[in-house]
This record gives C-alpha cells, sequence and structure tokens, in this order.
C-alpha cells in the first residue's frame, strides 16, 4: 500500500511539472511568471528523469550484488562482504541469506555432531562392558579349567552371577541412555498426576531405602497434575531418589518435596547424604562421572535424569552443602 | 564452528594511578548453539566482558570475533547495525521503553532496523513467555519478572547470533530468578541460538554447557 | 502498523508535558521577539511612507513632467511602466481666500494616485463638473457638498478665465495651505484654447502633459526614468534646455533603509536571536541531560545516530509548530498595540500620522524563518549530543559531579549555604549561560536606563524654543513652505488680541525680511563663484561659495536673513562676542550704531560653527537699498543661535530659501520698519506667568478654531514633551529588550533549578532522610537560585559601570541632546528583582516539583 503510494509520487510530480510548462507556455497573466513556470517546471522534469535513472540503476546493482551472493553459497564459497553491517538494504538482505544458509548447514552440523557423538558413546560403552566381561572370561575359565572345589565352586558362580546382573544393569542403562543420546526415544507427553509418577519412582526405591533405614517424605498435593511424560519422568526421578538413597547414611532421610510455580512445576529431593562441593555441581551430571568416594554404580543415573528431564523442556539443578546432604531440583515446564 | 572468538582481549578504563584494568586478557571461544555462563566476583570483568563481545566497548587491545566479523573493522554506525540484528541484549533491570507497550518493545529492534515481524515468531514467542495476553500493555503494568520475558522476547525476535544476558535474574526473587533462567535457556535451546550470561548464583551457573570463571579480568583455572 | 520510530517519538513526546511546555514557551517567546521587532519595523515603515506620501500628497513612484501628447501616449505604453496618471495642470485659482488651489485636468488614476479621489460624490465627469478639497471648497466660500456651485477664476496663456462649475465630490484636504481641484478630460475638450502647447517655445506649463506613474519594478528606477526621458526626445538634466522633461523618482515611496536603519534591525535581529538561542539551548540541553540514559537504551538496542537524530529533530520540529504560531499571533498583536506608542514616540511633529500594519505573509514568514533558524541552530549541539550518546556510558552518566563530592567533604560543619554554594558549579555551561543572561539583562537596563537620564530634557527644549510659547502663521509652520512671503505673516489682530490677554509678559514680535524684499541686499566682501541657481521655493537666485549658497537680491548682493525684534526679545539670546550686555547692544543698535550677527552652532559642544562664521566683530556691513548703499554697519556682537533664533522649534525652511547661508542679522524693530518696505511679522514670542499656561494653550486652540485658523503655536511644554517622547522611548526600547534577557534568564534558572530538582531527587531524599527538613532543603534550593542571581549581578553592576563609563558615555556625548550622567539606579534595581524572583524560584519549583514522602521519593529514584 505505503509502496504503491510512493511509485505514484514521480508519475505526480511529472504530471504537475507538465502542467506547469503548459501554464507557462499557454496562458499565464504576469509575464515574468511565464519563463519562471517553464524553467521551473523543465527542472522539475529532468529532475524527476534523473531520479527515476538513478532509482533503476540502483535496482539493477541490488539485483546484481544480490545474485553474486548466492552464486558463491552455491559454490560453497563464503560470499564477500566488504560491509556485512553497512545500514544498507543489501546487507540486511545478504545477512539474512546468510543467516539462512547457517540453519540449512546447522543441520548438516548437527548430523555429523551425532554421528560423532554415537562413536564416542560406542567407545564409553565397549570401555564401561569390557571390565564386567574380563571378569566373567576369568571366572568361567576359571570354572572351566581349574574345577576348583564346590565352597570356591559356588562362591566364583555367585560372583559370576553378580557380574551378569552388574552387566545386565549396565545394557539396560546404555540402551536408555543411546535412545536418550540419538534421540530415537519418543515423549509421550500427557496430561497426567505427578503424585502417581513421584509414588512410581519411590516404589523402586523403597526395599533398598528400607534397607538401609532411610525415611522417604513425600510432599505432594495427590490432585497435581502436569503435561509430562509419567513413565520416562519417573525413570528419572527414580534415578534421583536411587543416587539419594546411595549417598544418604543409614538413618538418614530423604524428602520430595512439590512446589507449582508460574511457569514450572518444581520438585526438590534433599537428602541427608554426604553432599556435593560446589565446583562439582555442574560434572555430576557428566556420563559416567562418578563420586570419588563411591564404587557402587556406573555414573549414568543423574546424566540419564537430566537427559530425560531436558528433552521435556525442564531444567535440575543442585544445591548441597558438603556433609550435610544435597538438594536436586526438577523443573517442570507446566 | 566458533560463534565468538575472543583473543588476548584487554579493556582498561582511565590512566595511570586510577587505571582500572576491567578485563586483562582474556581468551575464550564459544560455539555456536551454546549456553555459556560466566560467573565471577563482582569487579571481575564479566560486564566488560560481555559489553566487549556486544560491541559496546572498544577494546583496549585485542580482538572480539562475532559470527566471523571482528568487531574491531566495524565503524560507529555498522557497530550499532551489528547491535540490532546479532546482538539480543537482557539486562539486570530490564530496560524496556516505557512509552511503549509490550508488543512495541518487543518490534522495536526490527523495526529501528526497517524490517517487518515475522508473524509466526512473534507467536511463538510471546506463547512461550507467557505474554499473550499483556500484550498491549505498558511496562510498568507488568512484574519484574513480567518485564523480563517481554526483554528476552525483545532481545530473541530478531533471530540474533548471540543473546548477552547480564545478570537477568540480578533483581528478581529466587522465585521469578529461576522462572527467568529457565525459560531463557530454553528458548535459547528451542530457537538453537547462542547465549552467554552472566550470573552470580552457582545453582544457576549450571543451567550452561559451560562456565567461565572470571577473576580479575581474567579466567580462572 | 505504524512505523515504530514514529509512534516512540510521539510517545516519548507525550510523555514530558512539563518540559513541551516549557519549550513551547521558550519557542513562542522567541517567535514574539521575532514578530514584535518585525510587525514595528514593518509598521514603522509603512506608516512612515504614508505619512510621507501624503506629505508629499502622491503615493506614485515616480513623475514626469512636461511631455507633449504624443510622449504622454509612448510613456503610457512603456512597459516597466505599470499604470500613468494623467495631469495637465492649468492654473493656480485667484479667487481663493488664504488657500492655494491647484486647478489641474486630471483622469481617476491620476486622483487616486495623489490622495484625490473623491471621498464624498462622485468623480468629475461632464466639463462643467470639478472635484475639490474640503478646504479648497471653503476658500471659495461653499460648504463642501456635491452638487454645490461656484466660480474658479485663473489666467491662463495670458488670458483671465472666470467659470461656473458644479462640485461632482470632495475628499479630505492633505495641507491646510495648499490642496487640489481638478476636472475631467471632458473640460480639455470644451476648453481647447487653454491647452495649447507651447512650453517650448514659452516654458508655460499649462497644456504640457504631466504624470504620476507606478511602475512593476523600483530597481533601478533612477536609471531606466531617464532612459525613458532620453527615448522620449528629452532632455532630464537641463533645465534651460528647451526640450526639458523633469523626472523623479518619488523618494517618500521608494524609501530605502537606511544603513543604520537596516544595522538597527539587524542587531535587534541577532540580539534576539541570541536570547531565544540562550533559552531553546538551554530547555533541550537539560531534556537530553534528563534522557541520556534513555538515549543510551535507545542506542544500545540498536537505534542509530540518525535516527536519534531523526527523533529529536521531529520532536523540535512539534514544539516549533506549537511555538511558532502561538508566538506568531501573540507577537503580531503585543507588536501592532505597540506601534502606535512607539511612533508617537519616534514622530512627535508629524500631524496627519497615520500608525497602522497589515498582517502581511512577509511579516509572518521573516518572522517565522528567523524563529525556525533560532531553533535549528540552538537544536544542533543538543541533537548532537544525544545522538552521540555512547550506548552504554549512558547508564553511568550523573551530571558532571566527580571532584564535587570531595569538596562538600571538607566543608566542615556543612551550612545550607555552603551546601548550595557546592552545587553551583555541576553544570558549568548552564551556569554561565544561566549567569550570561541575567547580566545582559542587568546591563543592558542600566545602559539604557543611563542613556534615558543623559538625555537632556531641558537642553533640548532651550534649544528648541527660549520661551514660554512661539505663535506663526500655519505656513510658516509648514516644514515644505516656510516664511518665505508677506503673506505668510502674522496678522497685527492676532499679536493684539494675544498681546491682551492676561499674564503675558516679553512679548516681541520678530520682523523677518521675505522673499519679496529682495531689494534690501547687504554686502560684507564675501566673495562668490558668480555661479548661480533659481530656488524654486522663493524664486530667488541663490550665488554660491565653496561651501554656501546665499540668497541674492536684486543687486547681486545677499539678502541674509535679517530680524527686529524688540529689546526683550534679544536679552534672551545666547550673546557670545563683542558688545554682551544685551541693553547696551539694544541701544547701540537703536541708534543705527551697528548690527548683531547671529552664528549657527556645533550642537554637540554649542561652539560656533566655523563654517557659518563669516563675519568678525568690527567688520562693516554695508547695506543697500535698490542698488545703493543706504548704511553701513560695524558687526556689534555675535550671538550662538539656537533654532529658535531663526524658525520655529527645528524648522527653518524659511531661512533657507530667502537668505540661504548669507549672515542672520539682528536689529530693533525701529531699525527693521525703517530699512524695509513693508516689514512683515514672521513669529511673535512672548512668556507667560507662572500657572498661565494652560490658560494660553486653551486660549491659543481655541483662536485657531475661531479666528484664525491660519495659525500655528509652539510651546515650550509641547517641546518639552517631544524631547520626553525620545526619553521615553529610549527607556522602552532598552527595557524591552533588557526585559527580555531577563526573562530569558529567569526561565534558565527556573529550568535549572526544576532539572536540579528532578534529577537529585534521590540525593534530597536522602538528605531528608539523615534529618535535613523540608525547611532546610528549600533553604538550600533558594540560597542556590540567589547565587546565581547575585553572581550575575556583580557581574552585571561591575559590567554595567564599565559600559557607563566608556562605550554609553562616548554614544551620548556624540549627541547634542544628551548631557552625560552616570546612574546605576536601574542596575541596582533589576538586581533587586532578579534577586527577589531568584528566591521566590526555587520555594514555587519544590512545591510543584518535590512532592511525596522520603520513602517515596527514595523509590522513585531507583
Amino acid at each position: 500500500m505505503k509502496r504503491d503510494g510512493l511509485a505514484q509520487i514521480p508519475l505526480l510530480i511529472t504530471s504537475a511539472a507538465i502542467l506547469l510548462i503548459l501554464l507557462g507556455v499557454l496562458d499565464l497573466p504576469a509575464a515574468l511568471l511565464r519563463p519562471a513556470a517553464i524553467g521551473l517546471g523543465t527542472a522539475i522534469l529532468l529532475l524527476t528523469l534523473l531520479w527515476k535513472r538513478r532509482q533503476e540503476r540502483r535496482e539493477f546493482d541490488f539485483a546484481n550484488s544480490f545474485c553474486d551472493t548466492l552464486d558463491a553459497l552455491l559454490n560453497g564459497r563464503e560470499p564477500k562482504s566488504d560491509r556485512p553491517y553497512e545500514d544498507s538494504q543489501l546487507a540486511k538482505v545478504q545477512g539474512k541469506l546468510l543467516q539462512y544458509h547457517d540453519y540449512v548447514q546447522a543441520g548438516q552440523r548437527q548430523s555429523e555432531a551425532d554421528k560423532q557423538n554415537i562413536q564416542e558413546l560406542v567407545s564409553d560403552i565397549s570401555h564401561q562392558v569390557k571390565t564386567p566381561i574380563a571378569n566373567i572370561r576369568m571366572f568361567t575359565d576359571l570354572l572351566c579349567q581349574h574345577q576348583p572345589p564346590e565352597e570356591k565352586r559356588a562362591e566364583f558362580l555367585s560372583t559370576l552371577s553378580t557380574q551378569v546382573n552388574k552387566l545386565d544393569f549396565l545394557m539396560q542403562s546404555l540402551i536408555k541412555m543411546s535412545r536418550l543420546e540419538t534421540g530415537t526415544f519418543a515423549l509421550r507427553m500427557e496430561d497426567a498426576s505427578l503424585y502417581d509418577t513421584i509414588a512410581q519412582a519411590v516404589g523402586g526405591v523403597l526395599t533398598a531405602a528400607n534397607r538401609k533405614r532411610i525415611q522417604i517424605d513425600v510432599d505432594c498435593a495427590s490432585g497435581e497434575t502436569l503435561r509430562h511424560d509419567p513413565r520416562w519422568t519417573a525413570e528419572a526421578l527414580g534415578n534421583l531418589l536411587d543416587n539419594a538413597v546411595k549417598y544418604t547414611p543409614e538413618g538418614g532421610s530423604i524428602r520430595v518435596r512439590v512446589r507449582p510455580w508460574q511457569f514450572y512445576t518444581r520438585i526438590d529431593i534433599t537428602d541427608t547424604g554426604i553432599g556435593v562441593p560446589a565446583e562439582y555441581y555442574h560434572d555430576v551430571f557428566k556420563r559416567f562421572y562418578r563420586g570419588q568416594s563411591s564404587a557402587e554404580g556406573v555414573g549414568l543415573g543423574l546424566y540419564l535424569a537430566r537427559g530425560i528431564i531436558t528433552r521435556q523442556r525442564g531444567y535440575m539443578t543442585l544445591k548441597s552443602e558438603l556433609g550435610k546432604g544435597s538438594t536436586f531440583s526438577v523443573f517442570l515446564l507446566r | 564452528m566458533d560463534m565468538v572468538t575472543v583473543c588476548g582481549l584487554k579493556k582498561y578504563f582511565g590512566t595511570g594511578i586510577r587505571q582500572v584494568k576491567a578485563v586483562d586478557g582474556i581468551d575464550i571461544s564459544i560455539e555456536k548453539g551454546t549456553f555459556t555462563a560466566v560467573v565471577g566476583a563482582s569487579g571481575s570483568g564479566k560486564t566488560t566482558l560481555l559489553n566487549l563481545i556486544g560491541g559496546l566497548y572498544q577494546p583496549t587491545e585485542g580482538t572480539v570475533t562475532v559470527d566471523g566479523t571482528e568487531l574491531s573493522t566495524l565503524r560507529e554506525e555498522e557497530l550499532t547495525v551489528f547491535r540490532r540484528r546479532r546482538i539480543g541484549f537482557v539486562f539486570q533491570d530490564c530496560r524496556l521503553i516505557p512509552e511503549l507497550t509490550v508488543r512495541e518493545n518487543i518490534l522495536l529492534p526490527l523495526a529501528l532496523d526497517g524490517s517487518r515481524p515475522n508473524p509466526a515468531l512473534f507467536d511463538r514467542l510471546t506463547g512461550l513467555l507467557g505474554l499473550e495476553s499483556r500484550l498491549d500493555s505498558f511496562p510498568h503494568m507488568l512484574s519484574g519478572g513480567g518485564q523480563q520475558y517481554a526483554a528476552i522476547a525483545r532481545a530473541l525476535m530478531t533471530r540474533p547470533a548471540i543473546i548477552l544476558a547480564d545478570e537477568p535474574t540480578g533483581s528478581l526473587d529466587a522465585k521469578t530468578g529461576q522462572n527467568v533462567a529457565g525459560l531463557l535457556k530454553m528458548t535459547v535451546d528451542v530457537f538453537h541460538q547462542t547465549l552467554i550470561m552472566i550470573t552470580h548464583n552457582p545453582e544457576l551457573a549450571q543451567l550452561a554447557d559451560h562456565v567461565v570463571c572470571l577473576q580479575n579480568g581474567r579466567v580462572a583455572k | 502498523m505504524e512505523d515504530m520510530l514514529n509512534i516512540l517519538t510521539r510517545r516519548s513526546f507525550a510523555a514530558s508535558r512539563v518540559r513541551n511546555g516549557i519549550a513551547v514557551l521558550a519557542i513562542a517567546l522567541t517567535a514574539v521577539l521575532f514578530t514584535a521587532i518585525t510587525t514595528i519595523v514593518l509598521g514603522t515603515m509603512e506608516s512612515f511612507t504614508l505619512t510621507m506620501q501624503m506629505q508629499k500628497m502622491s503615493r506614485s513612484d515616480g513623475e514626469l513632467r512636461f511631455m507633449t501628447a504624443e510622449q504622454f501616449e509612448v510613456l503610457r505604453q512603456t512597459d516597466f511602466i505599470e499604470t500613468a496618471g494623467l495631469r495637465m495642470p492649468v492654473a493656480y485659482l485667484s479667487n481663493a481666500v488664504r488657500h492655494n488651489i491647484e486647478f489641474n485636468v486630471e483622469d481617476e488614476i491620476q486622483a487616486e494616485l495623489t490622495f484625490c479621489t473623491p471621498t464624498h460624490g462622485r468623480p468629475p465627469a461632464a466639463p462643467n463638473e470639478a472635484a475639490a478639497s474640503d478646504l479648497a471648497l471653503r476658500a471659495l466660500g461653499v460648504e463642501p457638498e456635491a452638487g454645490a456651485e461656484i466660480v474658479i477664476e485663473f489666467t491662463a496663456h495670458g488670458r483671465d478665465y472666470a467659470l461656473p462649475m458644479v462640485v461632482s465630490g470632495w475628499y479630505e484636504a492633505l495641507d491646510s495651505q495648499l490642496s487640489v481641484m481638478w476636472a475631467g478630460p471632458a473640460f480639455r475638450e470644451a476648453h481647447p484654447e487653454i491647452f495649447q502647447f507651447t512650453f517650448h517655445e514659452d516654458r508655460d506649463m499649462t497644456g504640457t502633459y504631466f504624470s504620476d506613474f507606478t511602475v512593476r519594478s523600483a530597481a533601478g528606477l533612477e536609471k531606466r526614468l531617464r532612459q525613458l526621458v532620453y527615448d522620449l526626445g528629452g532632455e532630464p538634466d537641463d533645465a534651460g534646455a528647451p526640450n526639458y522633461m523633469q523626472a523623479a523618482v518619488n523618494r517618500v515611496t521608494n524609501v530605502q533603509p537606511s544603513p543604520f536603519q537596516m544595522a538597527a534591525a539587524g542587531a535587534f535581529a541577532v540580539l534576539f536571536a541570541l536570547c531565544g538561542y540562550l533559552l531553546i539551548y538551554n530547555v533541550f540541553d537539560i531534556a537530553v541531560m534528563q534522557d541520556i540514559r534513555r538515549f543510551g537504551l535507545y542506542r544500545t538496542i540498536g537505534m542509530s545516530r540518525k535516527q536519534v537524530r531523526y527523533l529529536m529533530n521531529r520532536q523540535a520540529l512539534w514544539l516549533s509548530g506549537m511555538g511558532i504560531p502561538l508566538g506568531l499571533l501573540a507577537g503580531f498583536f503585543i507588536g501592532r498595540s505597540t506601534l502606535p506608542l512607539i511612533m508617537d514616540m519616534v514622530v512627535t511633529e508629524y500631524k496627519y500620522l497615520s500608525a497602522g500594519v497589515s498582517p502581511s505573509p512577509a511579516l509572518f514568514l521573516t518572522a517565522a524563518a528567523l524563529t525556525a533558524l533560532t531553533v535549528f541552530c540552538s537544536t544542533r549541539k543538543p541533537v548532537r549530543i544525544a545522538a552521540n550518546t555512547p550506548p552504554i556510558e549512558a547508564f553511568r552518566y550523573v551530571e558532571s559531579g566527580g571532584g564535587r563530592r570531595a569538596s562538600r567533604r571538607s566543608a566542615p560543619g556543612a551550612s545550607i549555604p555552603r551546601l548550595a554554594w557546592s552545587n553551583l558549579g555541576r553544570n558549568r555551561r548552564r551556569t554561565a549561560f544561566i549567569i550570561l543572561s541575567l547580566t545582559l539583562c542587568v546591563v543592558l537596563l542600566n545602559c539604557a536606563g543611563t542613556a534615558a537620564d543623559s538625555m537632556d530634557v531641558e537642553k533640548e527644549t532651550a534649544f528648541m524654543i527660549r520661551t514660554d510659547f512661539a505663535v506663526v502663521s500655519a505656513a510658516s509652520a509648514s516644514n515644505a513652505k516656510g516664511f518665505l512671503r508677506r503673506s505668510d505673516a502674522l496678522r497685527a489682530k492676532t499679536i493684539a488680541d494675544i498681546a491682551a490677554r492676561p499674564g503675558v509678559t516679553g512679548g516681541s514680535a520678530i520682523y523677518k525680511n521675505t522673499a519679496e524684499d529682495a531689494n534690501v541686499t547687504y554686502d560684507f566682501g564675501h566673495p562668490l563663484t558668480g555661479e548661480t541657481f533659481e530656488n524654486p521655493d522663493s524664486g530667488l537666485l541663490f550665488g554660491f561659495d565653496q561651501y554656501r549658497a546665499f540668497g541674492l537680491g536684486e543687486d547681486g548682493h545677499m539678502i541674509c536673513n535679517v530680524y527686529g525684534m524688540e529689546e526683550d526679545a534679544l536679552a534672551r539670546m545666547d550673546l557670545r562676542e563683542g558688545e554682551t550686555d544685551a541693553h547696551a547692544l539694544f541701544e547701540m543698535m537703536s541708534a543705527g550704531g551697528g548690527v548683531l550677527v547671529g552664528v549657527h552652532v556645533d550642537r554637540r559642544d554649542m561652539s560656533l560653527e566655523p563654517v557659518l562664521d563669516l563675519a568678525n566683530v568690527g567688520q562693516i556691513v554695508t547695506v543697500y537699498k535698490k542698488g545703493a548703499a543706504v548704511m553701513e554697519l560695524p558687526v556689534l556682537a555675535k550671538a550662538a543661535l539656537t533654532t529658535d533664533d531663526v524658525g520655529i522649534g527645528y524648522l527653518d525652511a524659511g531661512a533657507t530659501d530667502v537668505g540661504g547661508d548669507g549672515l542672520s542679522l539682528y536689529l530693533p524693530s525701529s531699525v527693521f520698519e525703517s530699512l524695509y518696505d513693508a516689514p512683515a511679522v514672521y513669529k511673535y514670542s512672548f512668556d507667560v506667568q507662572e500657572g498661565y499656561e494652560a490658560e494660553m494653550t486653551a486660549f491659543l486652540e481655541d483662536y485657531m478654531e475661531t479666528e484664525d485658523p491660519g495659525l500655528s503655536y509652539l510651546s515650550a511644554q509641547a517641546a518639552r514633551e517631544s524631547s520626553q517622547g525620545t526619553q521615553r522611548m529610549i527607556r522602552f526600547v532598552g527595557g524591552f529588550v533588557g526585559l527580555v534577557f531577563g526573562l530569558a534568564g529567569i526561565l534558565n534558572l527556573i529550568n535549572t533549578i526544576v532539572t536540579t530538582i528532578l534529577t537529585r531527587r534521590h540525593e534530597f531524599a536522602a538528605m531528608e532522610s539523615v534529618g535535613m527538613t523540608r525547611r532546610q532543603l528549600t533553604a538550600m534550593m533558594v540560597w542556590e537560585g540567589v547565587f546565581y542571581a547575585a553572581g550575575a549581578c556583580l557581574l552585571g553592576l561591575v559590567l554595567s559601570a564599565v559600559l557607563d563609563l566608556t562605550l554609553v558615555k562616548r554614544l551620548v556625548d556624540s549627541m547634542w541632546q544628551f548631557t552625560f550622567r552616570f546612574t546605576l539606579v536601574p542596575a541596582l534595581a533589576a538586581c533587586a528583582v532578579l534577586l527577589a524572583v531568584s528566591a521566590i524560584v526555587p520555594v514555587l519549583a519544590l512545591r510543584w516539583f518535590h512532592r511525596g514522602s522520603v520513602a517515596e521519593l527514595l523509590r522513585v529514584a531507583e
């Protein structure tokens, strides 16, 4: 609309100029005005023509530069732009074009990154699997070749079984992780009761907690519903609770507290465990990270938990006091 | 690929005895699409670093390269254009323009650039940030958090290369702060943007992919 | 969607209403100043021109005389002539009493150009119809009325005519002495014998064509007119040539403003521009300062300098859009209402003065353009500051504080004035601006005051008139005519009537020789060049020496200006050399023992003017009558002349046209009477006893009305008033300008105080929170205001004194009406007002802008 209006201006000016000239040629009362009118009209006409010519040349230049940029991108060259941030239309369009180019490239880079990620994962997995397999091989060898006495054999078999269990656990975790990592897992988001999800997670660690006489308090309104994937969220919360049980000494307590906020629902899991020094806050969520003091576990629980929460557009934070306990906070988008 | 490369960066204020070495030799590079938290004590040079990256200061020494362009090669007016096209600022005090509505505030940088807003992006952004119902309110009618959401929307509306957030939660209470930081991270994730955020709060720093800790104008290690 | 930048511009504009109000006021004030000055200048020029045109009885651009019918036709067709009137002089009527009536054949164009279009009745059409002025008709003995029947008598080509005519219409005469009666071209057709063209042979102008004309453009008119005369086959310069054709540009219409007038108008414009600049600059500067954070924010989120400039310029444009029309309107009315006042002061001696100004587009355009220019100039710097705001720096911007804090800390037991003092230098430039404009106010007021005070009313009055009253004939009081002929004399009855009034003392009739007394001449051995020239007004031949012109008598000796008077009058004269005792001198002169010579003075120091000091005491002046030496009179004494001794008021046209620069000779009445054939009384001057002035004025006014309309008088009172008018004008103009600057200074002061209050809210709140009472806070701000004013006053007083003693003194000394009197009273008065205002402003400002509880204020400042 505005553009159209602008396009009319030269036309208007031109007609005005012609009118002026005509007036000047045909009839104007005062003799002095006549040459002035003709002169002015001609000047305006000439200026309009010049302006139009300039405008056309500008358009031409613009199209050419634009095509140059496109060609460069098509041929895989960096388009050269001497002043990318000039306050001009051309620079603006070129900037947008580069942005688009980048966006397309980003997908390519992403798949490359994914590939690399999988390679790392494979090497990590092979590294993790090495020890239990070596153990199993050793004990199987012992059982097969050395014919150990009965009591020794029972001991070996039990150790063997532990290693297989460990391997199984490891494999299951690794499968989950790989699905998480490669994005092949599908979140099933639904409006479900958060209470039920938490109950499911707590149920998974209840035996272990009872064994260590750890009390678990849950502070959550039973009617609290939230759009989330209950299965995977229960898994993540379970991992966090598992972790809490693991690092809490006997007779300690674990508290689960749910607070609905404006944008997020916050779930705090507070334990009375050994705590994490502040400088390691960032590390505990890393793959295969294990606290120095513990031998148990493979260091995937927290990593998995964070992955699951992040996939749901939520986030997790940790706050801890050494020797007094830690609080893992899960923020789920409402 | 690096979005920001900072090389031997120094920024001194004043001269002689009263000279302050706000940034005193920093080398970092920040990857595209990542979230970097900058932490450090007051006066460690965090804000100065951020302003240098945003092209608000000229470095005393060293270079800042953003998305392949070295900032020192840009003229004053080009820096302005660079800022409005490539940088989204989110400040501690949100600094919305009081005479403009939330909608107008969000669209202002685009308008200054003479561009038309992308309605889909606008709707998505305001939807994510919960601003739909308050678009025609004036900033003073919004809570502190609400204003900060609007500031985030303003920063993201131009699809900038980098979001620079200088303690975006600093003047908010803990709860709102968490909300803001979470949303900031989320929107940045959704739109694949690069975020550099200064924070005092170690809890929030956990949200970042990388943490840069500054001490006396240098990266502490 | 509307352009966001425009929305932002509009909204941020709407948000700062108070500031916009101040800005509009500032712009409006500037526009008022410019409009007022333009109105006054244009109005004065317009009124002057019209007044002068009326005096000259023509509003044409020029006049051509002595043309033939063919030449007149060519003139009409000439392309640079817009309209040309037709005028064929016939003669002066011989049957009119005490009024000169020029009888012409004219067309309506000519009548219109010479103010002769009938205002009652219609223009003449039939051969026996004529239009004339009211005074002319009265002089012919009829009441002015269309249809009245008159008889006109005149002589043309040596033949006497007496024609009955019918008055078709009449108009108001512009001059009491002379007016025009005219008939239409039909009259010419009816009396072809009158209009024979014989000019080339006998110089009889009856039958020639005259024309008052207007032109399309006055540029180079003089040259073109001469060319036209040549083209018509005439000769413009040599009055003796047979084909002589007189061509004259009407300088009254085509008045060129003198360089001095233009310089004065220019100086005022510059002064006002400066004042407007000070005001507008300050308003915008403060606005930008207050908004510096905002500009920083704009710049941070990517507003370019150009866009900031656009925003600011747009707002300035809007402010101008509101302020200028407001100011134009206000200024026009102010200008128009002060115009008569100013005209009154400028001109006291014109009778038919018409003061008025029409709201012409030129006036408004000029004023608007000047204001716009001022706004443009004064916003450049603030706009640049705003546009160049560094993006981030602005967030930390505090009005240049820095070192100030330290000095405040070092003030032990900080007293309130001490605190105020330490705040002064926060913005040096603005402080300087305020003090400068306030100082200018004080200085200008004082200079104007000093000049007005130095205006020596008594000196000027004494120069114009030595007695309480002087009575002359109306002709003598006309600048265009003057006392030339015996018919211009005062009537004896009038003198007797006045002398008979109670309270009249020291009356003396003053005789003067006329152009008709060319048979009495004087010789004192002064050599002439032999070149002569005929004076057109008196008809006398004038002779020349190197610098001077002298009226010559029939025998070729000088006529001189000769006065005869009683002893009372002589005693009033300022005798300088020779016999200075008036009584002794009068006795000696009465005995025929000599003559008193008057010499004009250099008015600046009242010393005798050497150029006109032609005779020495003791020198013999030989008196000739009809070519024979009748007396030899030695110069007994010399007197310093004022204009009262040679003329009336400032008018001495008669003396110039009769004696020229010849000696001014003063004789006792008895000697004068014996010497001249028909001695004519020029003037009757007299004093009145205390308390009779008003009565005498009333008597004279009444006498002029009823007994003798051809009378005019000047009183010391009127002279004094005229002089006081000048004084008033100086006071008025100086006061006005001073006031403007005072206003500018005070507006700036208000602005600064308000800004201080707004920007230092937090500081104030902090001070209040630690126990400063509101009263103490107010006191602090009052002190601050007073410090500004005090600084300006101190500077103003010193500068006033210095300027008074140098510039004003020199200026005043160069004009004779002034006697320098040093004074600081106006400055002191201005200072008192400024101090009072500067103390009140902060109180009011705090009341309006600093409200609410401490906690609230602390929060606002966050």
